[in-house]
């Protein structure tokens, strides 16, 4: 297995590692600010720094970075342990509307807001972050299965919210 | 973009299809992924995090050996004395077997022993009974097949203040 020395990073030679870190950064800011990260820059950076301190590279650097993130910003919500706070509490308690309005239009995050927080999880890290189907289930760590099907019942949720008659929006 | 995942490069048309989709259900414009300039600040701090990772990886502490070992010598000392009473337990039940065999082997040696000697005596029985037999055919057919000693009379002494029932 190759391991990384201090010229190389899991992106690369340090060029690559600038361009990642400029367009990775401020979203992984984002990320954490979804889930009521007091300090969301410093989580992102530690999770840099946890990245790039492994000797061993890991196969996806993004989605270690996301799900290093994730992590931490919901360790950092976690008072105790031991105690297991649903993932709707977590995003709903957080700062997600101001993260949102940081990216997203109003149209965009009025019809996230609609969607169940599990789907609106996944959707947001395919579509607004452009992650891949692989990179999420890494990031999440659930099934690429899973991560399909919670895409596709956001999609559906979706429709159903811009056709609630049902069938006309097909039909038009 | 070099850097960019191989996970998303090589994603299938199916799934880059479907988030165009999911995005025009949205209805926002498509966001321009990783278009962010790298100014200077963000070269600085990204240098910065590399230096703290190299520090970090170079002075991480390593789990120290001896704890390891510390916290595993009760156990290590405690399976130690298992296995040595059941190597202890598993020789004396090897000996007590021997033993068992030892006295088997010394009691048929025995049977056979007193097997062969009952065979003799009654040989020695047998060619007794056929030499009385030829010596005295009246006794023997009197007395059957019981053995029966001829007596000298004038051997045994008279016995005192006896009388005699029947002559002989």
């Amino acid at each position: 297995m190759q391991l990384l020395n201090s010229t190389t990073t899991p992106f690369g030679p340090p060029s690559d590692f600038h361009e990642a870190f400029a367009a990775l950064y401020p979203r992984l800011v984002s990320y954490a600010l979804r889930y009521g990260a007091t300090y969301p820059e410093d989580i992102a950076q530690e999770a840099f720094v946890i990245l790039m301190q492994r000797e061993v590279p890991v196969e996806h650097p993004t989605a270690f970075l996301y799900g290093t993130v994730r992590t931490l910003a919901l360790t950092e919500r976690r008072p105790m342990k031991n105690k297991n706070l649903s993932l709707e509490v977590v995003v709903e308690q957080g700062r997600a509307a101001e993260a949102d309005e940081q990216l997203l239009n109003a149209e965009v995050r009025e019809r996230m807001r609609t969607l169940s927080p599990t789907f609106r999880e996944a959707l947001w890290l395919f579509v607004v972050e452009g992650l891949s189907i692989k990179e999420i289930s890494d990031a999440l760590s659930i099934p690429e299965a899973t991560v399909k099907t919670r895409i596709h019942r956001a999609k559906a949720q979706l429709r159903d919210l811009l056709n609630p008659s049902g069938g006309l929006h097909a039909l038009a | 973009m070099p850097w960019l995942d191989p996970a998303r490069i090589d994603e299938s048309a199916e799934d880059r299809a479907l988030r165009e989709e999911l995005r025009g259900l949205l209805g926002g414009p498509a966001p321009n992924f990783f278009q962010t300039e790298a100014t200077p600040e963000l070269i600085a701090l990204a240098d910065d995090l590399h230096r703290e990772a190299l520090r970090r990886r170079n002075t991480a502490r390593r789990k120290p050996t001896w704890m390891l070992m510390a916290a595993a010598l009760p156990f290590a000392l405690v399976l130690t004395g298992l296995g040595a009473w059941g190597i202890h337990q598993k020789q004396r039940a090897d000996v007590l077997a021997q033993d068992l065999a030892r006295q088997g082997d010394e009691h048929r040696q025995q049977l056979v022993a007193v097997s062969d000697q009952l065979k003799n005596e009654r040989q020695a029985k047998d060619e007794l009974v056929r030499a009385i037999q030829k010596e005295d055919p009246k006794a023997f057919r009197r007395y059957g097949k019981e053995l029966v000693i001829p007596v000298d009379r004038n051997t045994v002494p008279a016995a005192a203040n006896t009388q005699q029932v029947k002559g002989q």
